[in-house]
């Protein structure tokens, strides 16, 4: 065989990108990723509350607007790319935020997780979760996504044992991302004396049911928030079949539940610990009004 | 690099990172996983692309490092009675003598030899994007050659290494 007929062969066997997997990597692409502005949002959400107040003071009914501003703050600034490619689908989620959702969070000593907003657009399936994890605790836990360690995928055990010295970027140390920066992790802490809880959040299940089998994996977006507090930013495209299940008279009625996990961080720990988080959930139900 | 052309770069590599992904991952919907986090990685870490000639390489290695992650998460997770059988198929695939014999390569001579035939990078280009010496990396796709051999050799009976004899490399042949 030669060397052109052996790449022939390859692409015969590799074939092109499935449609399915194709649609995925483009949703990825205009999905709330970009890390700019970070710091912005701090200071935007840390302005909320007076917002808020103020809006109260001057305009009784305006208070609906302040609180809906974290959602519409993301994707004016974090993911700019919604705003700018897809500006219709920008305005309609931004009309459809919903606030006071009911919801209920699982017994959970460490964590208090919350669904603030969401948006169901029935036109384009698409579902936005904006969820909020702060610690029960804060004197002594320290909160971040499970995303910020070794954000770079550069941490290398020796479970991959194809890294060389040669490397710079390889390390076998974690790294965490905060707003400090990036590196070790007691480091990058905002007080490396507290605990550090990670947590992650990418999955619900559409229903009353909790039965994990039938979970639905979000494109998911995490950030730390004022207050050390975290905030993960859910959306997906649901299957229309499935989602015609929760159509009532005037409009939607959506059960579903959200999963998470914590995984607490100890120095030294077996990195393959880390898989292991303590599950939790959020069962709540959103009402859309047409 | 502004987002635009970010966007062309990651869009332009979409094909090579799915192939790479198949070469590690036996499961489509993990491959879905571990493109969409490695765009996420890419975004979020683009700044420290120094040139943006090496964007392949640079967001390849990343798909790796996360597809490493899931295999060590799945691993850990997952009952071995109920583990994934190891594949680089992808859908649609044809070619099953090839195919069989890529699935009995190593993971390291799996995706070396993806990378290097399938996808055109050069050595140093391979070198770069799985951190390890040019060196290895010839090592590595003389095994896979070796092997590929033997196992289609295999398939069509034995008498194929006869016929074509070893590595005639000048005159572009692998076998």
């Amino acid at each position: 065989m030669t060397e052109k007929e052996l790449r022939e062969q390859l692409r015969d066997v590799y074939g092109d990108v499935p449609p399915q997997t194709h649609a995925a990597f483009q949703h990825a692409l205009t999905a709330p990723l970009r890390a700019k502005g970070e710091q912005t949002m701090k200071k935007r959400i840390a302005a909320l509350p007076v917002l808020a107040v103020v809006l109260v003071m001057l305009v009784g009914g305006a208070a609906c607007a302040a609180v809906s501003q974290v959602m519409s703050w993301y994707y004016s600034n974090r993911a700019t790319y919604l705003k700018e490619l897809y500006p219709e689908r920008y305005e309609a989620m931004m009309n459809h935020v919903l606030t006071d959702i009911p919801q209920q969070q699982s017994d959970d000593a460490l964590v208090t997780v919350q669904v603030p907003e969401a948006v169901w657009l029935p036109e384009e399936q698409l579902l936005v979760l904006a969820v909020t994890a702060a610690p029960r605790d804060g004197d002594a836990v320290e909160l971040h996504p499970l995303w910020n360690l070794d954000a770079d995928g550069s941490y290398v055990s020796d479970f991959d044992d194809s890294a060389t010295p040669e490397d710079s970027e390889d390390r076998g140390e974690h790294w965490l991302w905060t707003s400090k920066g990036h590196g070790p992790v007691r480091q990058m802490m905002a007080d490396p004396d507290k605990s550090l809880v990670l947590i992650e959040a990418s999955e619900i299940n559409l229903g009353a049911t909790e039965n994990r089998n039938d979970r639905v994996y979000l494109s998911m977006d995490a950030l730390d928030i004022e207050g050390g507090a975290v905030l993960f930013m859910l959306e997906g495209q649901l299957d229309e079949e499935a989602m015609s299940a929760y159509r009532v008279a005037d409009g939607w009625e959506i059960p579903l539940t959200l999963f998470y996990t914590v995984h607490p961080y100890e120095d030294g720990m077996d990195d393959l610990a880390l898989y292991h988080g303590t599950p939790g959930s959020v069962t709540l139900t959103l009402r859309v009004k047409e | 690099m502004n987002e635009q052309t970010w966007l062309e770069h990651m869009a332009a590599a979409e094909k090579t990172l799915y192939h790479v992904a198949c070469s590690l991952l036996p499961s489509e919907s993990d491959r879905q996983d571990a493109l969409a986090e490695t765009v996420t990685r890419c975004w979020a870490h683009r700044d420290r692309l120094r040139n943006e000639q090496y964007f392949t390489t640079w967001s390849v290695r990343i798909l790796i490092n996360v597809c490493h992650s899931m295999q060590r998460a799945a691993r850990r997770l997952t009952p071995l009675e109920q583990a994934p059988e190891p594949a680089a198929e992808c859908e649609g695939l044809r070619n099953l003598p090839l195919r069989l014999a890529l699935e009995a390569l190593p993971e390291k001579l799996r995706l070396v030899t993806v990378m290097y035939y399938l996808e055109g990078f050069s050595i140093p280009e391979v070198s770069r994007a799985l951190g390890v010496p040019a060196g290895t990396v010839k090592a590595r796709l003389h095994q896979a050659r070796g092997r590929l051999r033997v196992q289609l050799d295999d398939e069509k009976g034995g008498d194929a290494h006869d016929r074509e004899g070893t590595a005639g490399t000048a005159s572009g042949r692998v076998w």
